[in-house]
């Protein structure tokens, strides 16, 4: 798993910050739930299947547009939001 | 197998993995299991849940979220003629308690265990893991396979008591329909702790394919991605589940149009642009949608193509029959509206320990389901609403689902669900609950539904709510409406 460095701390927050909107605007999200990377967005209390199209939708209004089969079949963890968003190009700085 | 009586599920399952040990049955989560490890995972964890106290007609509470350890707790458990209750895995702790003290639970087995059980608790992957344990197994077809707690519209659960042979009926009927067989690989998204679910597992047992269980349906992604690299024949999902496939995917299911065999999909009604979507993107396969409840499983079937201008739930399966009753429970013609009544060796003995309610389901014709409906001249069925849910307007009744698909059609308003509330001069009168994306008044409802209802159906009073209470399967329980304090459902 890739790993912030110590001195892109405004790139991590960033990030964090982005995808725990999104999510929060999917669910209502336990403010004591940890996002690390790998957490299985399945696993994330509350994410039922409802949750997650919320989740695409809220994804597809950021970036403007359609997201394409692969990329939503993509989205199976929290790091893999981050790396969808860095794909599309809404994440500055990131190494 | 001497010891297995007559025909059961366990029974059925044995003989498959004698015919063919080395086919895969489950595949989760990256894992598989062929019958011949499949069943010495059952015989193993079977000597585990005896060691446990777990004998003939015990009670064990399952929950898991899916994977590989429901399929093998379930037929464990029938294994040593005790009995199955598989509960939800987002069941809250104290109702989790309750159920447990309700069935007199022996043993759970629950991924988290709640304060207060009355009984001991272990975890699904304790029980499960592989092992050389085993035991005799005693199935008998006239004992109680499965509790399956239901909590219907009325936000009241209930039991329903299913024998061995009732599960092996219901299994043997869908799978007839159908047409499963053991060359079919079928994705099931469906939570293994609901009847539908449960039924395709049990199907497993009589068709010996291959079973390929997901978490859940996601973002439909997943599905399409199982679909598409197992090369499946099969699939089964709730029609909410189609939508998201739609929406997400686009049109991505009709890659698997030419593999794809069969789907089955039920627990609620399929909206005719879902349908006509379907029938689309799946010509060739065979979309069998079916009626049923927890007490009387898959009672009537129909499939989507051959039945095209039809949107009712088809006819009663191969061996059930269905009836339309009047209120004196005499029997009524065809298109004569009525409470539909299941008969069949799908229904259910009894609810566990409520002997007023089974009194009430149970009569001479069979389970009264609660649902209105009416037969036309071939036997086809077609759903009006549920009994309990009709609003009396001075003597007129009102089937709450007819004013809230109009109400639907008005411009910004998501949901829509109706009731009965008290009226001083004509005993009830329509009361809305509506979600809407923008402020709307009576009056701008009664002028949009004034040249479409008649005046009695027309409601009189209206809430603007957030949301509206649904069962997991999407039916609104209005039972939780009707008892809503009108200050809490206030916009």
């Amino acid at each position: 798993m890739e790993r912030e460095s110590a001195d892109s701390t405004a790139t991590v927050s960033e990030v964090e910050s982005l995808v725990y909107e999104l999510i929060g605007n999917s669910i209502a999200l336990d403010s004591g739930f940890a996002l690390s990377e790998d957490v299985q967005l399945q696993d994330i209390p509350n994410m039922d299947s409802l949750a997650q199209v919320r989740l695409v939708m809220e994804i597809e209004k950021l970036i403007g547009g359609r997201l394409s089969m692969d990329e939503v079949m993509a989205l199976e963890s929290v790091g893999s939001i981050r790396g969808l968003l860095r794909a599309r190009g809404k994440l500055r700085g990131e190494p | 197998m001497e010891s297995l009586e007559g025909r059961t599920l366990l029974g059925s399952l044995f003989e498959c993995a004698s015919k063919h040990p080395a086919k895969v049955a489950l595949r989760s989560g990256g894992e598989s299991l062929t019958y011949e490890r499949y069943m010495a995972r059952i015989l193993s964890t079977a000597a585990r849940l005896r060691a446990l106290g777990v004998a003939e007609a015990s009670r064990v509470l399952v929950s898991s979220p899916n994977s590989l350890h429901i399929p093998i707790l379930y037929f464990a458990i029938h294994a040593l003629g005790a009995i199955a209750v598989p509960i939800a895995p987002d069941t809250a702790g104290l109702a989790v308690v309750a159920l447990a003290n309700d069935c007199g639970a022996t043993l759970a087995v629950l991924g988290r265990a709640p304060a207060g059980m009355p009984c001991p608790v272990t975890t699904p992957p304790e029980m499960t893991a592989p092992g050389t344990g085993s035991v005799a197994p005693v199935c008998r077809r006239g004992s109680i396979a499965d509790i399956l707690y239901t909590t219907g519209t009325t936000g009241k659960k209930k039991g329903a008591v299913l024998t061995q042979e009732n599960v092996f009926a219901a299994a043997r009927n869908m799978t007839e329909f159908i047409g499963t067989t053991g060359e079919d690989v079928e994705v099931l998204p469906l939570p293994l702790s609901h009847s539908f679910g449960i039924g395709r597992l049990r199907s497993l047992a009589l068709a010996g394919h291959t079973l390929a269980i997901e978490r859940g349906v996601g973002n439909g992604g997943p599905v399409i991605k199982s679909l598409l690299s197992l090369r499946a024949t099969g699939l089964a999902m709730v029609p909410a589940g189609f939508d998201i496939l739609h929406r997400v995917t686009g049109d991505a299911l009709g890659q698997a149009r030419d593999r794809l065999r069969y789907v089955e999909i039920g627990s609620a009604p399929l909206r005719p642009q879902t349908r006509a979507w379907l029938l689309d993107m799946l010509p060739k396969t065979r979309i069998c949608h079916h009626y049923g409840l927890t007490e009387a499983s898959r009672a009537a079937f129909t499939e989507c193509h051959a039945d095209p201008g039809r949107t009712g739930v088809g006819k009663a399966s191969p061996n059930v029959s269905i009836a339309i009753c009047d209120e004196n429970l005499n029997r009524l013609g065809p298109r004569q509206s009525g409470e539909i009544v299941v008969q069949g060796d799908v229904v259910m003995r009894e609810y566990w320990k409520q002997p007023e309610l089974t009194r009430d389901a149970l009569c001479a014709w069979g389970l009264r389901t609660g649902d209105i409906g009416y037969l036309d001249e071939e036997g086809y069925l077609t759903l009006i609403g549920r009994k309990c849910d009709l609003i009396n307007v001075g003597g007129r009744k009102v089937i709450p689902d007819e004013v809230e698909e109009e109400l639907r059609l008005i411009e910004g308003v998501r949901d829509a669900v109706c009731v009965g509330e008290t009226d001083p001069l004509l005993g009830e009168h329509v009361k809305a609950f509506v979600v809407a994306n923008h402020s709307l008044d009576l009056a701008a409802i009664t002028a949009f539904l004034q040249p479409r209802l008649e005046g009695y159906k027309i409601p009189r009073a209206l809430e603007l709510t957030a949301s509206v209470p649904r069962t997991g399967s999407g039916k609104p329980q209005r039972q939780l409406l009707r008892a809503r304090p009108a200050a809490e459902s206030a916009a």
